[in-house]
């Protein structure tokens, strides 16, 4: 059995060596309350959690409503005085030219006749018009005395009655009902707000003032709907945003509007879930639910998040990625957790007959499989939220714990599910990576350390309760959980930075060499600081610019020395 | 009140229409069998303009009603189906006036909409095709189009 158990009730943590130096960064300040780890001696409560991370949604506002109202309204407002035009006018402008601020005075100012003739405010007038002898109605054909007709700036006269059935049914079909015009033939005059308030009942201006909201937002490209389902908020930002967290808790992208999808791109999530639909029915057949143990052959179906198994039947421990021994799985092995290398030099049978498509579905299985798994995990990850609050509950009621004491649990399970969730997207983004570069074996370093900490961050939650009465388990939790964070910073930041050293040069191999391995720390006493895990001198511990370790910080210690 | 203008405001249709219409042009309800007039439901000519390809023909539409006008505009099919790039296979008439989602306005007459869709004869919009056959050759071969349209335009002429 490999260092998972024997680690059991070992403490790490996660400061380096001297406590000084590794990282030449701006963030080090900042970031070095969130590295140094150190359980109180006495084992008493459990230290500050950190913040849930919102590092991701940074820029990113989520408004209500009321608020967005406000912000078309004080948009609306400033083109009003700028331009000296009452503000249903400037409305219709704003809406004419897409909301664009900058469009609307530029054009206004070059040529104010035509802006107005475009957005329909030729002749605008606040009021209703009214006539001062009977006419015919345009739209029921009758003689209507003078009394009963209106009409908007343009002189149009309509029957009171028609033109307000006329702005109903446009409220009724929908979204384009901001963009009424005169019921006249050919009339380019809009019908503005203003005229909405007086005619139409109370019910059609508030289905009316909807649809101007959002098609609003529709048409900005600094605002976008939640897509969570039900959701009613609104992000502001722009499209450089990745990921926008809603109140609602949905963590989107701002830019499709999908699922937050970092570090892919949307672009190529375009790509890959169109890949997905093609190869779906391939997919699915050679990816089934259940799988043999390697061992014995009894039918496994996995129901927990973590890829670590143990079959019920024979005990034997095997990855469920790759179906191999869980023992190899360990340093001795170049890695404890090798399995999201995609290994095109050990071929199959398949390969060895030369076609290429094979291989390239090779190729993506892999990546989809591990796309699939670690989705499933979210999904597992995602509905365990309700089981956690009750083994707090549970937690709480059996060992006397306090409310704060058990949250670890909860925050643990947040981040799982965030992990998975980029672990997922990093298959989209690394099928994208061009083979054989040394941008991918980074991002693969990155990928491969934040998933072997998810996987044990896994393993260790869901762990019984009678384990969690254990404070070193707790802190246990507690330590992976921030260490873990800690990866998935820095893959996102690595890849944001385009996968490159910070000298701009492309890494050499094995100059990144540091890996960190999870309840592998034999040598760690326990409560002390394990800066000296190093195993055969290498960093074995995160260094605080992230997993690229050692080789990074020094070279920018040298460079500021 | 929607449902109740539509017939009051096509008896004045047909009034103003029997006052004064375009030359050529004929629009009126049909008689049900019952010799009744069906003002939902109008039968209409429209001739080819004057020194265009389908100067001669006599084109027949028909024009459907709904309870919902004039907020919503009436179906206008060619009757046979018409050789034209905005004429679907079953004859109806794709015009932006005649679609309730872009430029139909309740104040729109009878007599404007068979105008409109005069003018659309020698002035197809390639923006929004609506069958192949007629779209394709506007597009690729203007020749044969014009030789079609004549075609189309002799096969419409009246008798008399």
């Amino acid at each position: 059995m490999s260092g998972m158990e024997s680690s059991d009730g070992e403490e790490y943590t996660y400061q380096d060596e001297s406590g000084e130096e590794v990282v030449g960064g701006v963030e080090s300040q900042e970031e070095e309350e969130e590295y140094s780890y150190s359980d109180g001696e006495g084992g008493g409560a459990p230290v500050p959690l950190p913040p849930p991370s919102s590092s991701m949604a940074d820029g990113c506002k989520v408004i209500d409503a009321d608020e967005l109202r406000a912000t078309m309204s004080a948009l609306i407002d400033d083109i009003s005085s700028v331009l000296a035009i009452h503000p249903c006018a400037a409305a219709a402008l704003l809406r004419h030219y897409n909301w664009n601020k900058e469009s609307v005075i530029d054009s206004f100012c070059t040529d104010p006749d035509q802006a107005k003739e475009k957005a329909g405010i030729m002749r605008f007038v606040p009021d209703l018009q009214t006539s001062d002898k009977g006419r015919l109605c345009g739209i029921c054909r009758e003689d209507v005395p003078a009394e009963a007709l209106v009409a908007l700036g343009c002189g149009h006269f309509f029957c009171r009655g028609c033109f307000t059935q006329y702005l109903v049914s446009k409220v009724e079909e929908g979204m384009g009902c901001p963009l009424t015009r005169c019921p006249e033939y050919r009339c380019p005059e809009m019908v503005t707000e203003n005229f909405f308030r007086v005619l139409v009942p109370p019910a059609t201006l508030a289905a009316y003032l909807r649809y101007s909201l959002k098609s609003f937002v529709d048409i900005c490209s600094a605002f976008r709907w939640c897509p969570g389902r039900g959701c009613d908020f609104v992000a502001m930002g722009n499209s450089s945003l990745r990921a926008c967290l809603c109140k609602c808790g949905m963590l989107f992208c701002f830019r499709c509007g999908e699922e937050a999808h970092v570090p892919a791109s949307c672009e190529d999530m375009v790509t890959w879930v169109e890949k997905c639909k093609n190869e779906s029915e391939t997919a699915n057949w050679i990816l089934a639910n259940t799988r043999k143990c390697p061992k014995c052959a009894t039918r496994i179906e996995k129901n927990q998040g973590c890829n670590h198994m143990t079959c019920r039947q024979c005990k034997f421990e095997f990855c469920w990625i790759c179906m191999g021994p869980w023992t190899e799985h360990g340093a001795n092995t170049g890695g404890y957790y090798k399995c999201n290398k995609y290994d095109p030099s050990t071929p199959t049978k398949d390969e060895q007959d030369g076609a290429k498509a094979k291989a390239e579905l090779d190729r993506y299985l892999h990546y989809y499989q591990r796309y699939d798994n670690h989705h499933k995990a979210q999904e597992y990850a995602t509905k365990q939220e309700e089981e956690i609050e009750r083994r707090m509950m549970r937690l709480q009621e059996t060992d006397g714990s306090r409310w704060i004491d058990v949250q670890f649990l909860k925050v643990a399970n947040e981040k799982l599910v965030e992990c998975r969730r980029v672990l997922k997207y990093t298959y989209v983004f690394g099928y994208y990576l061009p083979e054989g570069t040394a941008r991918k074996r980074l991002f693969e370093h990155h990928q491969e350390n934040l998933e072997k900490f998810t996987e044990h961050l896994s393993w260790l939650s869901e762990q019984s309760l009678e384990e969690f009465k254990k404070e070193e388990k707790r802190s246990e939790v507690v330590n992976y959980t921030r260490v873990t964070e800690t990866f998935l910073k820095n893959l996102l930041k690595s890849v944001e930075d385009g996968l490159m050293d910070e000298d701009g040069e492309d890494m050499e191999e094995g100059g990144w060499e540091g890996k960190a391995e999870p309840g592998r720390r034999a040598g760690a006493a326990g409560g002390g600081q394990v800066g000296e895990a190093a195993e055969e001198g290498r960093p074995t511990l995160p260094s605080r610019d992230g997993a690229g370790g050692g080789g990074r910080a020094r070279r920018s210690g040298v460079a500021r020395a | 009140m929607s449902g109740g203008i539509a017939r009051g405001r096509l008896q004045e249709e047909r009034k103003a229409w029997r006052k004064d219409h375009p030359h050529g042009f004929v629009a009126r309800p049909v008689l049900d069998a019952d010799g009744s007039m069906n003002l939902m439901s109008w039968d209409c000519s429209i001739p080819g303009k004057e020194g265009t390809d389908w100067e001669g023909g006599v084109f027949k539409v028909t024009m459907e009603f709904s309870e919902d006008y004039p907020s919503k505009p009436p179906k206008c099919k060619f009757v046979p189906a018409l050789f034209h790039p905005n004429v679907y296979p079953s004859g109806t008439v794709c015009l932006s006036i005649l679609n309730e989602d872009e430029d139909w306005r309740p104040a729109i007459t009878v007599k404007q909409m068979l105008l409109g869709i005069q003018d659309l004869l020698d002035s197809p919009n390639p923006e929004s095709p609506a069958q192949a056959q007629a779209y394709q050759l506007f597009v690729t071969n203007r020749e044969e189009y014009r030789r079609r349209v004549r075609i189309e335009a002799k096969r419409n002429t009246p008798a008399s």
